[in-house]
């Protein structure tokens, strides 16, 4: 029961990368009264084949673990994803957690 | 220690869950029958107050409104009535004059007054020409119908040649009681010596009716003309019904005549001011009850609505309270409530609960004892919330006690564990810290999946176990998982903990590291009083998240 009136809000964008690889774009907060509607969006902003994949966390001001798991199931089905911009924190978390063989940061 | 007692008394509750009924059988709070909310009463109230008023108001605009017509025209009519008076006037003078200048003979006199009295509509219906002097009042000459006033009594006749000497114009005698209804003007020069009374007389319909002309300028209104001041019936000149103006607004004035009054009263057939502002107090009164009505059933379907989303709304906050309630006791009685004694250590652990959300976390923390001298001690956390948090962290937390009885080492016991949960399949993730203490050969063994690395302390120096950091299980990554062993010493405590000791939004985690290593410096005696003073300096405000915190010190 998130009280709606608190329910981060995010925003997920997709683009041609420049070197072709596709790059998502996470931007606002992301923590669990959102992660599953910023996971739909990013299921449909996925390419079909599994293809690598990059996900730009420049604008991303606050991710907690709920957003990690979903970083780390998108992980799971598309081998490889790499993290651009993350924040320090963002990049402490995934360091700490020795997730940087899963999520390679760039 | 707070954390026994808190998980006892959260377990009563959660017996109750068991013996509760199902929701559907519940006795359900009936809907309250045909009972309206005051909040609908209060907008029936106003509403028709208001109503109330602005009819009134507009009733009585169009009543003042209506008065102040008819006055208007009263005024008009009465004017045109007095216009027509010389009609009758300037004949009867002018029949003074003649006489006077011609002896009272007839045929001038006759000359004069034939054509009055024989046109149709005309002002007489006879005229006549009287001495004022004589023994015995008498015409001289009569033109038109025999007189009523011949009729009359011989004082009554000297009372009208009395009257008229005396009066200035014409003087108006009442005839209306005579069989041919009829009113008398009288007229006698108004100087010294006059000789002659030329008196006429004028028929009433007999029924008092007189219609006015629907083409007239008066024609929406009804009138009653009565002689003299009072509308006395008796003296009812004429009326548009032939009786008196009884129902209804009226206006009335009277107009001088001869040397009596006419009293004028009239009444309007319809409203003056048209009819929509007659009907406008009914129009505004019929809206403004619709109005209310059709308010007063909004509020109340409002009022209803709210209340039923009440009633489900803590429906609602019960289930969830029960669901919270079982994940919370299932998770509390997961966390120790007291500790395996095992010799030459000292165990304490503390679990706070997050202040934000309502969910249980999945933090929790454990000892197994392996012998007398080694002790496997656990730390972990299941990502997400709630129900499936904790009762997944219930199968990690055996499954590693299974493990760790068999003998196996940290490593070994996490590369087991990552089988048993899949991010993929479970939606789950958990971070484990396994770490073996072996007294006897002074090491402490750790391998670390995604977790926090532990703390050690001794005689005030901190220092984090450098654990090589391998993935989360349930992650995919590389296998198998590893562990790094060092030496420890009689005196150091070993502090576990979980992310919401050291994690804050808007603060680095570094910084959350450093305050756990600088509070858990703090020179202190008993293993308890350090742990709460560890969770007073680094998370004074509580921690958003849920935080477990676990230490094992080697007594000296």
């Amino acid at each position: 029961m998130a009280d709606v009136d608190d329910a981060a809000v995010a925003t997920v964008e997709t683009e041609a990368g420049t070197t072709g690889t596709p790059v998502i774009r996470l931007a606002g907060e992301i923590d669990t009264s959102n992660v599953d509607a910023v996971s739909a969006q990013i299921d449909t902003a996925l390419p079909e084949a599994h293809e690598p994949v990059v996900f730009d966390l420049a604008d991303l001001g606050y991710m907690d673990s709920a957003g990690l798991a979903m970083l780390l199931r998108v992980a799971e089905r598309v081998p490889g994803i790499r993290i651009r911009n993350a924040s320090a924190l963002i990049r402490q978390i995934i360091e700490v957690t020795g997730l940087t063989p899963v999520l390679r940061l760039e | 220690m707070d954390l026994p007692a808190s998980a006892v008394a959260d377990v009563k509750p959660a017996a109750t869950v068991g013996k509760r009924e199902p929701v559907g059988a519940e006795p359900v709070t009936p809907p309250r029958a045909r009972r309206f909310y005051g909040s609908t009463f209060t907008v029936m109230l106003v509403g028709l107050l208001i109503t109330a008023v602005l009819s009134w108001g507009a009733s009585a605009v169009h009543d003042s409104n209506e008065k102040r017509l008819l006055r208007q025209r009263v005024r008009e009519a009465a004017a045109v009535l007095t216009a027509a008076i010389p009609n009758v006037q300037t004949p009867l003078s002018s029949g003074a004059v003649l006489a006077d200048a011609t002896n009272g003979q007839q045929p001038p006199f006759e000359g004069l007054f034939r054509p009055l009295v024989t046109t149709p509509r005309g002002p007489f219906v006879s005229a006549s020409l009287w001495p004022v002097q004589g023994v015995t009042p008498a015409p001289l000459v009569v033109v038109g119908k025999p007189l009523e006033l011949t009729a009359q009594p011989a004082d009554q006749i000297r009372a009208v040649l009395s009257r008229a000497s005396r009066a200035s114009g014409v003087s108006v005698i009442d005839l209306l009681g005579a069989p041919d209804r009829r009113l008398g003007y009288a007229y006698i020069e108004p100087k010294p010596g006059a000789r002659f009374m030329v008196y006429a007389e004028a028929a009433l319909p007999k029924n008092r009716r007189a219609a006015v002309d629907k083409n007239s300028a008066f024609a929406d209104l009804g009138y009653a003309l009565y002689l003299g001041r009072t509308p006395d019936p008796a003296r009812l000149l004429a009326s548009s019904t032939g009786g008196a103006l009884l129902r209804g607004r009226r206006a009335s004035t009277t107009v001088p005549f001869g040397d009596s009054q006419l009293l004028f009263v009239m009444t309007p057939h319809k409203e003056l001011g048209g009819t929509l502002l007659a009907r406008l107090p009914y129009l505004l009164g019929a809206f403004g009850v619709i109005l209310t009505l059709a308010a007063a059933a909004l509020v109340e379907r409002v009022a209803r609505r709210r209340a039923h989303a009440e009633m489900l709304a803590a429906e609602n906050a019960r289930l969830y309270a029960d669901q919270r309630t079982i994940a919370q006791t299932l998770q509390r009685s997961l966390v120790p409530e007291s500790f395996p004694t095992v010799p030459s250590l000292e165990i304490a652990g503390r679990y706070v609960a997050g202040v934000e959300g309502m969910d249980v976390g999945g933090d929790w923390y454990d000892v197994v004892p392996l012998d007398d001298h080694r002790v496997v001690v656990v730390v972990g956390d299941v990502s997400g919330r709630g129900l499936h948090a904790a009762t997944m962290m219930a199968s990690l937390r055996f499954a590693i006690r299974a493990y760790a009885v068999e003998g196996d080492p940290p490593a070994e016991i996490l590369t087991k564990l990552a089988r048993l949960i899949s991010l993929e399949r479970d939606g789950q993730f958990a971070t484990v810290v396994c770490a073996v203490i072996d007294l006897n050969a002074g090491t402490l063994t750790v391998s670390n999946a995604g977790h926090p690395a532990p703390l050690l302390v001794r005689s005030g120096r901190t220092e984090f176990v450098p654990t090589d950091i391998d993935v989360p299980v349930g992650v995919t990554g590389p296998a198998p998982y590893r562990q790094v062993t060092v030496p420890i010493t009689r005196g150091a405590t070993l502090l576990v903990y979980t992310d919401g000791l050291v994690e804050r939004r808007g603060q680095s985690l570094a910084r959350g590291l450093q305050d756990l290593e600088n509070a858990a410096a703090h020179p202190n005696g008993a293993l308890e009083d350090l742990l709460d003073h560890v969770l007073r300096e680094v998370i004074p405000n509580g921690s958003s998240d849920d935080t477990a915190l676990m230490g094992v010190r080697w007594q000296t």
